[in-house]
C-alpha cells in the first residue's frame, strides 16, 4: 500500500468517529435561570435567590399588597405553570411547576416575597425547619425568623446544602439520614432555648476527589448556592438597612477543637483547630448583580468598609457558654455614608482555616444570641 | 520506556533464536523448518477506546490525541503448501493502546464513585478521558498471498491486560445529581472532579484483525491493519458508563521476514 493508501485509510477511520454524532436530544432540565419582577432595582433589596426548588424575591418596603407578576426566564423549551407573568397573591409562598423540554422531568418551585424593612440584628435561633432535600434525599435544619408581616426570613444560611451531596455515602454505621449528622444543626440547651451547632466533618474520599477535604460547620449571613470550587458555593452578605455603621459583634459561644488537625493547604497558621466569628459591613454594587462576598474574600475584598472579628483570647476551648465581642473596625480607609447602601454579613465556622479546608475533623462550635450591635447603649 | 526497551530486545531475541534454529536444523526437515517463515513486525497504532456509534449525549469531540502507542511482535507463519498461498500465523505481541480525548457531552449519566461511595448524575460539559493500556496479546490469523508483493491477513487476537490506565476529569460543566432535575454540581473556574477507572478495565479482550503486507524485498514489508475488540474494555458489572466501549484501532508498522 502507497502513503497516499494508508492517508485516505486514516482519513476514512477519523471520519468514521466524527460523522456519527447523532441529533440533539431534547433538554431534559426544569430550571428557573432567571426571575425578575418590574422595577426591580427600586423594590429589590438583592438579587432574587434562586435555588433548585426556591426563588426568593426580597422586597425592600411593603406597598400595602402581595400581589406580583413575577417573570421567569427557565431552561430553553421548559414551560411553567402557572404561566410567567402571571399576577399571584404571594402573602403566602406561591408553588410553580417546570416542565423539561422532552417532557420527562419536572419539578416545583416555592416562590416567596418576603419584605424585610426592618433593621433588627439579633438572632436567638429559635426556629428552624427541617428542609426535605429530593436528589439526593436529605434532611438538614434551615433556621428563620418571622417578619413583622408574619412572614418567614431566612437570612442564616449553612453549607449544609453543599454537604448533602455526600451525606448519603457519609453515614457511619446505624446512622440515618437526619438533621444531626449535618454539619449546621440546631440543638436544645442553647445559653437561652435553642442554639446552633457547627461542627467540623469528614467528606471521606469523594470530598476529596470534589476538592473539598473537609467540612467545616458554618453559618453565615447570606446564601448557599453549591458550585465548584466549594469555596464560591457560599454567598456573604444581606442588605443592612440601617443609617448608622455597627459598632460590635456579639454572642454566646461553646467551643471543643477535634483531636487531629489536618492541613490541606499550607502553610497553616495554626497547629491546633479553633474557632472564627467575625461581621463585614461592605458597599452595594450599583444594580443588583454580585452584590454578595465570595467565600474566599480573605478579607482582601476592596468593598469592606468594617470589620469585626474575635481575637485569639475569644478562640479558646470551653465547657460552659462564654460570651464573645469584637468591636468593629473601618478598614480600606473607608468611613460610613448613611447616603449610600450597605451589605453586611455575620460569618461562624468552627474551623478557622476552613475556607482552606485546614481544621480538626470533630472540632465543635456552639453559637447562640448573636447581636449585631448598631446603637450605643445608653 | 526500559519496558518498551525490554520488549525490543526480547522480540530480536526470539527472532535470532527462530534464525539460529532455521540456519541449524535445516538439513533435517520438520514443522518448524518447512515452508515456514520467522517474523518480526513492529507497528504504531491510531484509535480509541469508543462506543460503536457515538451515543447522542456526546455532543462534540474537541480533541483526540492516539499519543505514541506501539506494538511489537514475533510471529511465524507456517504456510500450507510450496507455493505459499495460504498460510497460519500465530505469534506474541506487546502493544500498547491508549488516547486521550476531549469531548462535550449532553446529560451523560455517569458517576464519581471512590472506595464505594459514589456521585450518580447527569453530566453536561467537558469530559477528559485518558487511556493507556498495555496488552500481552496472541494473534492467530490466516494469511493468503494474492501477488508475489502483496498479502492479506485476518483472524482473531487474545489479549491480556498487563498494565491499566482509564483516567480523566469533567471541567466547566455541572452535574445533576440522580436526576436532570436534581442538585446542580457546577465545575467552574478550571476546578476539575477527577475520576478513575483503571481497576475496572476488563482483564481479557479479544477481537478480530485484518489487514493486508506489502513485500518491499525478500525481508522488509510494510503493512497496516485494523483491528476490533468484541468485548467491553470495561469490566461488565461497571456501570459508571453506561455504554460500551471497544478497541478499535488502526497499525501501520513494518515487519521483518527472517
Amino acid at each position: 500500500m502507497t502513503k497516499k493508501n494508508y492517508l485516505i485509510l486514516l482519513l476514512l477511520s477519523v471520519s468514521l468517529f466524527t460523522s456519527c454524532i447523532k441529533e440533539e436530544a431534547l433538554n431534559a432540565e426544569a430550571d428557573i435561570e432567571v426571575a425578575t419582577i418590574p422595577n426591580e432595582a427600586l423594590v429589590l433589596q438583592t438579587k432574587p435567590s434562586i435555588g433548585n426548588n426556591s426563588v426568593v424575591f426580597r422586597l425592600k418596603r411593603f406597598s400595602g399588597s402581595f400581589m406580583q407578576a413575577p417573570e421567569f426566564v427557565l431552561t430553553p423549551g421548559a414551560t411553567i405553570e402557572p404561566a410567567s407573568g402571571t399576577e399571584r397573591n404571594f402573602q403566602e409562598p406561591q408553588k410553580y411547576t417546570v416542565t423539561s423540554q422532552d417532557g420527562a422531568w419536572s419539578k416545583t418551585y416555592t416562590v416567596s416575597f418576603v419584605v424585610d424593612d426592618g433593621a433588627d440584628f439579633y438572632s436567638a435561633f429559635e426556629n428552624a425547619e427541617v428542609f426535605e432535600a429530593k436528589n439526593p434525599v436529605g434532611y438538614y435544619h434551615l433556621f428563620f425568623d418571622v417578619t413583622e408581616n408574619g412572614q418567614k426570613k431566612y437570612n442564616w444560611a449553612t453549607a449544609n446544602d453543599g454537604y448533602n451531596i455526600l451525606a448519603e455515602t457519609l453515614l457511619e454505621e446505624g446512622e440515618e439520614l437526619a438533621p444531626n449528622v449535618y454539619p449546621t444543626a440546631q440543638v436544645a440547651d442553647g445559653y437561652i432555648g435553642n442554639a446552633v451547632r457547627l461542627r467540623t466533618q469528614s467528606t471521606g474520599f469523594l470530598g476529596e476527589m470534589f476538592g473539598s477535604p473537609l467540612a467545616a460547620g458554618s453559618l453565615f449571613i447570606g446564601e448557599f448556592e453549591t458550585a465548584f470550587p466549594t469555596i464560591k458555593s457560599t454567598r456573604f452578605g444581606l442588605t443592612y438597612n440601617h443609617d448608622k455603621a455597627p459598632l460590635a459583634l456579639k454572642g454566646f459561644f461553646k467551643y471543643k477543637a477535634g483531636e487531629k488537625f489536618i492541613v490541606n493547604n499550607a502553610p497553616s497558621a495554626l497547629t491546633k483547630d479553633t474557632w472564627d466569628g467575625y461581621a463585614i459591613l461592605f458597599e452595594k454594587n450599583a444594580g443588583l448583580d454580585d452584590n454578595y462576598l465570595a467565600g474566599d474574600h480573605g478579607f482582601q475584598d476592596s468593598r469592606m468598609i468594617a470589620v469585626a472579628r474575635i481575637g485569639v483570647e475569644q478562640q479558646i476551648e470551653t465547657k460552659d457558654w462564654t460570651p464573645f465581642s469584637a468591636p468593629f473596625s473601618f478598614v480600606n480607609g473607608k468611613t460610613f455614608d448613611p447616603q449610600k447602601e450597605y451589605m453586611y454579613t455575620i460569618v461562624f465556622s468552627s474551623s478557622k482555616e476552613g475556607d482552606l479546608f485546614n481544621g480538626a475533623v470533630g472540632s465543635i462550635l456552639h453559637i447562640d444570641e448573636v447581636e449585631l450591635v448598631v446603637e450605643e447603649v445608653e | 520506556m526500559k519496558k518498551i526497551i525490554g520488549i525490543i530486545g526480547l522480540c530480536w531475541l526470539l527472532g535470532s533464536v527462530a534464525q539460529a534454529q532455521s540456519d541449524v536444523v535445516n538439513r533435517h526437515s520438520n514443522f518448524f523448518n518447512t515452508h515456514i517463515d520467522y517474523g518480526l513486525r513492529t507497528h504504531f497504532s491510531i484509535g480509541g477506546s469508543s462506543p460503536l456509534g457515538l451515543p447522542r449525549e456526546i455532543r462534540k469531540i474537541r480533541s483526540f490525541n492516539p499519543g505514541l502507542q506501539i506494538g511489537l511482535e514475533a510471529n511465524a507463519t507456517k504456510w500450507l503448501r510450496k507455493n505459499k498461498e495460504w498460510g497460519v500465523r500465530a505469534g506474541i505481541r506487546f502493544e500498547t493502546k491508549g488516547m486521550e480525548t476531549k469531548a462535550e457531552v449532553k446529560n451523560y449519566l455517569t458517576e464519581v464513585a471512590a472506595n464505594g461511595a459514589k456521585v450518580r448524575g447527569y453530566y453536561t460539559g467537558t469530559v477528559q478521558t485518558n487511556v493507556e493500556n498495555t496488552y500481552l496479546t496472541v494473534p492467530v490469523f490466516a494469511v493468503y498471498k494474492l501477488s508475489d508483493d502483496w498479502n492479506i491477513y485476518g483472524g482473531f487476537y487474545f489479549s491480556k491486560l498487563l498494565s491499566n490506565t482509564f483516567d480523566g476529569y469533567v471541567s466547566d460543566g455541572y452535574l445533576r445529581q440522580d436526576t436532570p432535575t436534581g442538585t446542580k454540581i457546577s465545575f467552574e473556574d478550571g476546578s476539575q472532579a477527577f475520576y478513575d477507572f483503571s481497576d475496572n478495565l476488563r482483564k481479557f479482550q479479544w477481537g478480530s484483525q485484518v489487514g493486508s503486507e506489502w513485500n518491499m524485498d525478500r525481508h522488509f514489508k510494510l503493512l497496516a491493519d485494523l483491528n476490533y475488540g468484541f468485548n467491553n474494555i470495561l469490566e461488565e458489572d461497571f456501570h459508571s458508563i453506561d455504554f460500551s466501549m471497544h478497541n478499535i484501532y488502526l497499525n501501520i508498522g513494518f515487519g521483518y521476514t527472517f
